[in-house]
């Protein structure tokens, strides 16, 4: 990768240089920040400072520190090391860093990003699921996704599931737009030199090369169980709003739902069924007060925007037949489309690849297919029109 | 004195003729057996001595050397014991006559003198027919074998004696009589495996007819006990009937691994189901005793079904994938190399996940993606690529399982098979390519043609699911199969679209 400048500012290569010391506990580091206001004071010599820190850090750690400051190349060789990764950092104390993001308790001090820098600023609203996402609630994240990033930069995580339906969402509407960057951002729990889980190594490579992936951890971080929920707060700290897709009760999902909460984020959520485990948090985010989604309109509408609206596509007789059976039915078997409609199974397996094309349904597994968001028959409320 | 009687040996499915040359010296006495024979045909030498003894004749108490020419093949099994017993006998002037000429023998002997049946009469006669010899001794237990073969004088021997006395003509025998195919096939038995005892799967039932139709491999993905086996037991039975030469060619191969069924011809086409603990010699063919014919060429002409797909060892998985292309296998060891046909049609069955439960209505699933996306990584992208059709079996109902609507027989599904084969035959006249799933990028080009609407399908899908350029090649081969099962030469938007539904997972990105 050819090595990029990036040019910081005195505050920022402080902040830069407090990070990367792997002993420091982030309460060490926003300590030493408190008590200094501005690095010049850090740099200047005097017994005060000394007694200062060292009721925040150990001498033999303060020692080490300080030492790092007498070697001329030490923070230019830790910024190179960065930037020749193509990692710029933006700290609590750069000018772009995002103002909701810094009023969160416990605001993350520096970012390492990697990608397009203007996407911290604007709105920003994220789709976040679980791991376990039905196929269906996968195809209508990837749908909101999409949509969502015409009007706001979407966040979300990389993970499995209803992350990276969100991510497939944002990163195709972009292409379909044809635009260069997609409104998106990844943010990570875990350094930018690892990739969790590995399969998507290549949508992360696409994201930090037309979105933006961000996280608080020095590169060498390999991911860590406990480092996933820490990040949610991120998450939840970028954004305006939160759209959970799926998640169990007790899930990561949720977590960040209660950081949303927390800080004043808007919540929604897709109702589920009851007795669906991958939908129960979601319900229970429903019975605290989330708004429930399962339209774009119901978020857009929340922060006056209109949805351009999109023409249904055009269907046939019989995919208007079918479509009507998957939506009264809920999950359907296809044995059971076929009892409702007469047609042959497999006609029925032709129609439904067709309509799982256009968008409008989705595999469950085990033959059964489920309506995608909501289908609304032109022809048919025509019909029911009196005239 | 010395004395030569003809017999043959088997180099795969080829007969070799072998002349069995006895040298009787006075001398010490010995017996010695030259020309490269293994461990079963040194042992020839205790039953034969026996078996002469036992007839009545007396074993030569002479410096006793055996030859098998050509010296430098490799002989092995038990079919040379009966020419080197005459071969004996006639060298030691016990059997005086020269009716042995233009006979060949065939059969292990017992220590009685009985005849026992050998492996490979099959192809070791029609080789030896084709080479101009006419008339043959074989053990009575190979006799069914025999009777298909035209042109050839084949006796049916009981034991040895018998066998001297046919040749000096006190007792002959009756030649063997010709028996026709059909005579065969009317002794069917009703295939215990037929579609019509499949309760419900309309998909896969649909799935299974469009592969059959057009050449194409199928992995049936479903839950345990969902009826994946049952499923694939029953495609033979809607496979078009045997020819008597096929029928032939798949009996010479099963010939040698010593399995002709009771009617002494396979009326049936043939359905192996190799457990997933299985090597990759004993898939493709090998072995300590020469080169046997493995699993895939006993599939020949039939179905392989490898059920639990991702159980089976990766090597022996991609040992499928070069005569999944050429429908041949060539096994080469140190003792020589042996080419026998392969040309099956792949079934699988797999779970869709490590707990089975995925997709599953009643029952949760437990594995995370990860381990999801390990299990499936164990079948390569590559073997993947060549099944056309995966299609998802999944549970039946209490309902289906009792109610009483007869459920479509094969022999329907077969009649309209048949009529899509047909078309393809002609479609094909003149070319190498026998079925649609054989169909290479010229073929492709010349006879799927797209309409604008079919080709606007298939980019969306291609997009949408990031489908990669042989999947897209792949689903037009089968759009053509389901265009010919529907008697439309144009493929039509709704074939593409079921082809693409038997893709599930290309869909899945994984």
């Amino acid at each position: 990768m050819q090595e990029r400048k990036y040019l910081y500012t005195a505050e920022e290569k402080f902040i830069i240089w407090l990070d990367g010391f792997e002993s420091l506990t982030y309460r060490q580091k926003s300590g030493i920040l408190s008590l200094f206001p501005s690095a010049a004071d850090f740099v200047r010599e005097d017994g005060e400072r000394r007694a200062q820190l060292l009721r925040i850090v150990p001498e033999e750690t303060l020692r080490g520190m300080l030492d790092t400051l007498k070697k001329a190349e030490y923070l230019p060789t830790l910024l190179s090391n960065l930037a020749q990764k193509g990692i710029f950092c933006v700290t609590i104390r750069s000018a772009d860093y995002p103002e909701s993001l810094r009023a969160i308790p416990a605001p993350p001090l520096l970012l390492y990003c990697r990608g397009d820098r203007s996407l911290l600023k604007g709105d920003k609203f994220a789709v976040v699921g679980s791991r376990r996402t039905l196929s269906w609630a996968q195809a209508l994240a990837q749908s909101f996704a999409a949509d969502l990033s015409s009007h706001f930069t979407v966040v979300t995580g990389v993970a499995e599931g209803g992350d990276i339906a969100a991510v497939k969402g944002a990163l195709a509407a972009a292409k379909e737009r044809g635009e260069a960057r997609s409104r998106l951002i990844c943010v990570l729990a875990h350094g930018l030199d690892h990739v969790y889980p590995a399969a998507h190594a290549d949508i992360l490579r696409e994201v930090s090369a037309r979105g933006l992936v961000v996280t608080e951890h020095r590169p060498d971080v390999s991911p860590q169980k406990f480092l996933f929920p820490v990040r949610n707060r991120i998450i939840a700290g970028l954004v305006r709003g939160v759209l959970v897709v799926s998640g169990g009760l007790r899930s990561g999902t949720s977590i960040t739902a209660n950081y949303a909460l927390e800080y004043g984020r808007d919540v929604f959520a897709f109702p589920y069924n009851p007795g669906i485990p991958s939908g129960a948090g979601c319900n229970a985010l429903l019975k605290n007060g989330a708004a429930p989604a399962d339209c774009l309109q119901d978020i857009l509408s929340w922060y006056g925007l209109e949805e351009k609206q999109a023409a249904m596509p055009a269907l046939n007789e019989e995919e208007r037949k079918v479509m009507r059976v998957v939506c009264e039915r809920g999950e359907t078997h296809i044995e059971d489309i076929f009892r409702d409609t007469g047609i042959p199974v497999y006609r029925l397996s032709g129609i439904l690849s067709g309509l799982e094309v256009k968008g409008l349904v989705a595999r469950a597994g085990g033959n059964r297919y489920a309506a995608v968001g909501i289908y609304s028959d032109d022809a048919e409320s025509k019909e029911l029109l009196p005239d | 004195m010395i004395a030569s009687i003809s017999s043959f040996a088997l180099n795969g499915l080829d007969g070799v003729p072998v002349t069995v040359e006895a040298d009787v010296n006075k001398g010490l006495p010995s017996y010695e057996l030259v020309g490269l024979p293994d461990a079963a045909v040194k042992e020839s030498r205790e039953r034969v001595r026996s078996a002469i003894k036992n007839s009545g004749y007396s074993f030569p108490v002479h410096k006793v050397t055996v030859n098998l020419a050509p010296a430098e093949l490799k002989k092995e099994g038990t079919a040379f014991d009966l020419a080197v017993a005459l071969c004996l006998l006639k060298a030691s002037e016990q059997l005086v006559t020269r009716d042995t000429d233009g006979y060949v023998f065939l059969g292990e002997l017992g220590l009685n003198g009985d005849l026992r049946p050998v492996n490979g009469i099959l192809p070791m006669l029609i080789s030896a027919r084709d080479k101009g010899y006419v008339r043959f001794v074989v053990p009575d237990g190979n006799a069914r074998e025999a009777q298909y073969i035209a042109g050839v004088e084949v006796f049916a021997a009981k034991n040895l004696r018998e066998t001297v006395e046919h040749i000096t003509g006190e007792k002959p025998l009756v030649p063997v009589p010709v028996r026709s195919f059909a005579a065969a096939r009317h002794e069917e038995t009703e295939d215990p495996y037929d579609l019509k005892y499949v309760r419900g799967q309309a998909m896969a039932r649909r799935a299974l007819e469009v592969a059959v139709s057009g050449g194409h491999n199928l992995l049936l993905v479903g839950p345990p006990g969902t009826g994946k086996t049952m499923l694939a037991r029953a495609i033979p039975s809607v496979m078009p009937d045997l020819t008597f030469d096929e029928a032939l060619e798949i009996t010479k191969i099963h010939s040698v691994a010593g399995d002709v069924g009771t009617e002494g011809i396979l009326t049936r086409r043939p359905f192996r189901t190799p457990h997933h603990t299985a090597t990759t010699a004993s898939m493709c063919g090998g072995g300590s005793h020469g080169v046997r014919p493995g699993e895939i060429s006993l599939a020949h002409g039939g179905v392989l079904f490898l059920d639990e797909l991702p159980e089976y060892k990766r090597a022996t998985l991609e040992a499928l994938r070069q005569p999944l292309e050429d429908g041949v296998i060539t096994v080469s060891r140190a003792t020589g190399s042996v080419t026998y046909p392969a040309s099956f049609m792949l079934c699988a069955g797999m779970n869709p996940c490590p707990c089975g439960n995925l997709g599953s209505k009643d029952k949760p699933c437990t594995c995370t993606p990860a381990q999801i996306r390990r299990y499936r990584g164990r079948i390569s992208g590559p073997l993947l690529d060549r099944i056309d059709l995966q299609v998802e079996v999944d549970g039946v109902g209490y309902d289906d399982l009792t109610s009483d609507r007869e459920e479509e027989s094969s022999a329907v599904v077969r009649e309209r098979v048949n009529h899509a084969r047909k078309i393809q035959r002609e479609r094909f006249r003149g070319t190498s390519v026998r079925t649609n799933s054989e169909m290479r990028e010229a073929e492709i080009r010349k006879f799927c043609r797209l309409s604008a609407e079919c080709d606007g399908i298939l980019r969306a899908a291609f997009e949408k699911f990031s489908l990669s350029a042989r999947a897209r090649a792949r689903i037009i081969k089968v759009a053509r199969t389901i265009a010919d099962l529907a008697y439309s030469e144009e493929i039509a938007p709704a074939h593409i679209c079921e082809a693409i539904s038997y893709r599930m997972y290309d869909k899945n990105g994984s």
